[in-house]
């Protein structure tokens, strides 16, 4: 199947931009009436949600933020009374407080559609065996998939705590057909069965899919040669909408935007002006039908940009490159969204230390990033007897892991040694 | 049921109803039926309060409802649907009569679902049974009990989903965080994945002042919701129309009477993919027909008393102690001497493995053979997913009394004590 909507992936520009302002109309006033925050913010501006009456205007609305999210943890920013809610996902959020969002039946059959859209656009059919390899930091994603390839018809195997080589076995005996992960862990993957011995032409993998990082040309190359699929990548900002919002299709330039569901700017991160076309700025997302979770100029702290051209495919919808950055100090890791912020809260709680000094250090190891917590050696944590430290150690991996959804290591290191490096407390040594 | 008295309303001066009386029984039909202004529409407008009565009583189940708000009188589950507007067209009559239903509590249940989510059916079978019922569902998934306590308490979840012996972590950590489970939102759990007794039960029901109820399911057969409890509370109704039940005596095969314990048979008759026939549970229950004061028709079977093979049951994994050895010859190169050590540690379950230590995992160095019990403690987690505590014990510790040494010490206690 080439489309999984095509109706709508192919609408032309007129009727698109006629649907896109009813929604906006539509969306604003939602918010504007339902939600406190959305309602302060038009009326301290002295905005009402009618003065938007093309969908230019948007620029006329004030941004939201991260730190807005989890300003109002954790109903503040839903728009429907809680009995319409269907679904509530945590997640740990990147700013200081954790960001919950929530959707109601109808939500959850649009993210079903805007999934198999990016799933179809890979390839994906119903009688394909879909298998989900994905980082516990990413699980409300990997529901999200699976929801979307059930949608579609396919068997999906969800995500699970396996080993890499349990997941290439269950990949074999399985005859799994479609691979959704991420593109650090499909290398991994790749690792593995070298030093395994197995030869990709024994798996029935026709296609990979790869969310939660960004592909690079390099890496689709060495994966599609290695393993004799199709890979194409899907994007999403983290925790807050689906993984394939904005989709590649078999072009493999550019990802294809759910234009009808969602709007997208790209800009300029300083001045919050928008960009020229094929300039690059920050991505902005305005939720065109979210019931439950209405998001207004939302700002991702992705960096991307415009393609201008229409693609061959025959899809209407515009296109945006892949992300080639992030704004701010929000750090991705292995397809998890970290701020620092989040690490030294995790290090104040567990530690005892009250401002305890570390710094970030990220590196790669057989194509996984690994992450690594070099923390200073202070009273608090130090004792003469190893086992304390120890435990204490183990107790912040623990915390580190269920936070964040990722395995750090903890290496204690005197002052002077962290003093080598001409980073403040917090700082990121990025050897990727 | 609906009772009205001598209504008389108004349409400002003009006198529209004057005195209607009208009784409706339970599971009774009524129709009004009258020219044109007749004042039929009134009479229902007035019953659901989009018209006051000046005079007289509208009442519904025992309560006076003339002067309620109108949304009020739909929460307490009276609907009207007005046919001249066509508003739901194209449903069926019934259809449009369900709709009274529409604001029933369970769509604002919060329901806190925190089994693993992966392969284990029993998270994602319950997370959407609930989304069907309207119920809004967090997936918070296992670990960071601490975590899951604020959840608890910020989402205002009503209904937690978990293993029993995870309730009783959670209860807990909400008393180690000096939280008052009495401010939480907290009314009922559904617990399931491993046996538990009665004694368990009030423990949960004691710390967290909720109401807990039993489920059944396995992933061969279903996942969760194969049988389950009313509130009731004495057997779980099975899903007869989806399941065929037996009781059979393990070792003969032969069917057992109700009330009988023995080995539960399953035959599913309505699943398509996957269908089992006469699927022998491993489990021990016996089987109950006869009427539930619930109202509820479908049979029931006691809760799960235990097992009859050697399976044993830790953190809702299934494992067969016997599986194990493979597992940790992968690690050590030879098969080695070991004893599973299941119990209890701050109300929740840990699989211990005890090791006889061969020459072959001897070593010098404390470092190495730290590093091997590193390797053997991970095999077994990405094998089982399980973390075990691993203890290498003396050569011959074991064996010593190998007759009477059991392959699984349980000390959690309760029903499968051993």
């Amino acid at each position: 199947m080439k489309f999984w909507n095509g109706e709508n992936e192919q609408m032309v520009k007129e009727d698109l931009e006629q649907v896109q302002l009813e929604r906006l109309q539509s969306t604003l006033n939602r918010a504007y009436k339902n939600v406190q925050f959305y309602g302060r913010q038009f009326d301290s501006l002295g905005i009402h949600p009618n003065a938007v009456s093309s969908v230019e205007d948007i620029t006329k609305l004030p941004f939201t933020t991260r730190k807005d999210l989890g300003d109002n943890y954790p109903y503040g920013l839903f728009a429907v009374p809680l009995r319409d809610i269907v679904r509530i996902s945590p997640s740990a959020g990147t700013a200081v407080k954790p960001v919950v969002v929530g959707y109601t039946k109808g939500d959850l059959k649009v993210r079903d559609t805007i999934t198999a859209r990016f799933l179809t656009a890979g390839g994906v059919i119903d009688t394909d065996i879909v298998q989900i390899c994905l980082n516990p930091g990413l699980s409300g994603w990997g529901r999200a998939l699976k929801e979307g390839a059930e949608h579609i018809g396919a068997s999906v195997m969800p995500m699970s705590h396996m080993s890499t080589s349990k997941q290439l076995m269950a990949m074999e005996d399985y005859r799994t057909s479609v691979l959704l992960t991420t593109p650090s862990y499909a290398m991994h993957m790749l690792g593995v069965m070298d030093a395994m011995n197995t030869d990709a032409k024994r798996l029935a993998l026709k296609a990979i899919l790869v969310v939660g990082e960004p592909l690079t040309q390099e890496t689709r190359g060495v994966l599609e040669a290695a393993f004799h699929v199709d890979v194409t990548a899907g994007y999403g900002p983290s925790d807050v909408m689906g993984p394939g919002i904005a989709f590649e299709c078999h072009e493999k330039n550019g990802l294809h935007i759910c234009e009808d569901h969602l709007l997208v700017e790209i800009v300029d991160p300083d001045s919050g002006d928008p960009c020229a076309s094929g300039q690059t700025g920050e991505v902005v997302l305005t939720t065109l039908t979210a019931r439950a979770f209405p998001l207004i100029r939302f700002r991702t702290g992705d960096l991307a940009s415009a393609v201008a051209e229409t693609c061959p495919c025959g899809r209407t919808l515009a296109r945006m490159t892949g992300i080639t950055g992030h704004t701010g100090e929000v750090l991705t890791i292995r397809g998890v969204k970290v701020h620092p912020a989040q690490i030294e809260r995790i290090l104040k709680g567990a530690s005892g230390a009250s401002s305890p000094r570390f710094l970030v250090h990220l590196y790669k190891e057989k194509h996984l990033d690994m992450i690594e917590i070099w923390l200073e050696i202070t009273d608090a944590i130090f004792s003469d007897e190893v086992k304390v430290v120890e435990k204490a150690l183990i107790r912040l991996r623990q915390q580190m892991f269920q936070m964040l959804g990722l395995e750090a290591a903890i290496k204690l290191m005197e002052a002077s040694t962290l003093d080598r490096y001409a980073a403040p407390s917090g700082g990121v040594i990025d050897d990727r | 049921m609906l009772r009205l008295r001598s209504v008389h309303s108004y349409y400002s001066n003009a006198h529209v109803l004057k005195g209607i009386s009208l009784h409706v029984r339970p599971g009774e039909l009524i129709a009004l039926i009258g020219a044109n202004g007749a004042g039929k529409t009134t009479t229902l407008k007035t019953i659901s309060g989009l018209v006051k009565a000046r005079r007289g009583e509208v009442g519904f189940r025992g309560a006076d409802i003339a002067g309620l708000a109108p949304n009020k009188i739909v929460r307490q589950g009276l609907s009207h649907v007005p046919e001249g507007r066509q508003i739901f067209a194209k449903m069926t009559v019934w259809a449009n009569l369900e709709l009274g239903g529409y604001l029933l509590r369970d769509r604002e249940d919060v329901v806190q679902v925190a089994f693993n989510y992966g392969l284990f059916t029993g998270a994602f079978g319950l997370h959407y049974g609930a989304e069907q019922i309207g119920a809004s569902v967090v997936p918070s998934s296992v670990g960071n009990t601490r975590r899951q306590v604020r959840i608890l308490k910020d989402y205002r979840t009503t209904t937690l989903v978990c293993t029993p012996s995870y309730a009783l972590r959670i209860a807990e950590v909400i008393k180690q965080m000096g939280v008052d489970p009495k401010i939480l939102a907290l009314k009922q759990g559904l617990f399931g994945g491993e046996p538990w007794g009665e004694e368990v039960r009030q423990a949960i029901e004691e710390r967290l002042y909720i109401k807990a109820y039993d489920n059944y399911g396995l992933s061969e057969v279903m996942g969760p919701g194969v049988a389950g409890e009313c509130p009731n509370r004495a057997g779980m109704h099975v899903a007869e129309d989806h399941f065929i039940t037996e009781i059979i005596d393990p070792d003969t095969g032969e069917v057992l009477q109700n009330g009988t314990t023995g080995e539960l048979v399953l035959t599913t008759v309505t699943k398509e993919a996957f269908p089992v026939i006469r699927f022998r549970t491993g489990d021990l229950a016996s089987l109950d027909d006869s009427p539930c004061p619930c109202g509820r028709t479908l049979a029931r079977i006691s809760r799960i008393s235990g097992r009859c093979d050697d399976i044993i049951i830790v953190k809702g994994v299934n494992i067969y102690p016997g599986a194990v050895g493979p597992i940790l010859e992968a690690v050590t190169g030879v098969a080695p001497v070991y004893q599973l050590v299941v119990g209890l540690e701050n109300d929740q379950d840990f699989l211990g493995i005890r090791i006889e230590v061969s020459e072959a995992m001897f070593f010098d160095k404390m470092e190495r053979q730290r590093a091997m019990v590193d390797r053997l403690r991970k095999k077994v987690r990405d094998t089982l997913g399980i973390t075990p505590r691993i203890w290498l014990v003396e050569a011959g510790s074991i064996r010593q009394d190998e007759e009477t040494a059991p392959m699984v010490v349980d000390r959690r206690g309760g029903p499968e004590a051993s």
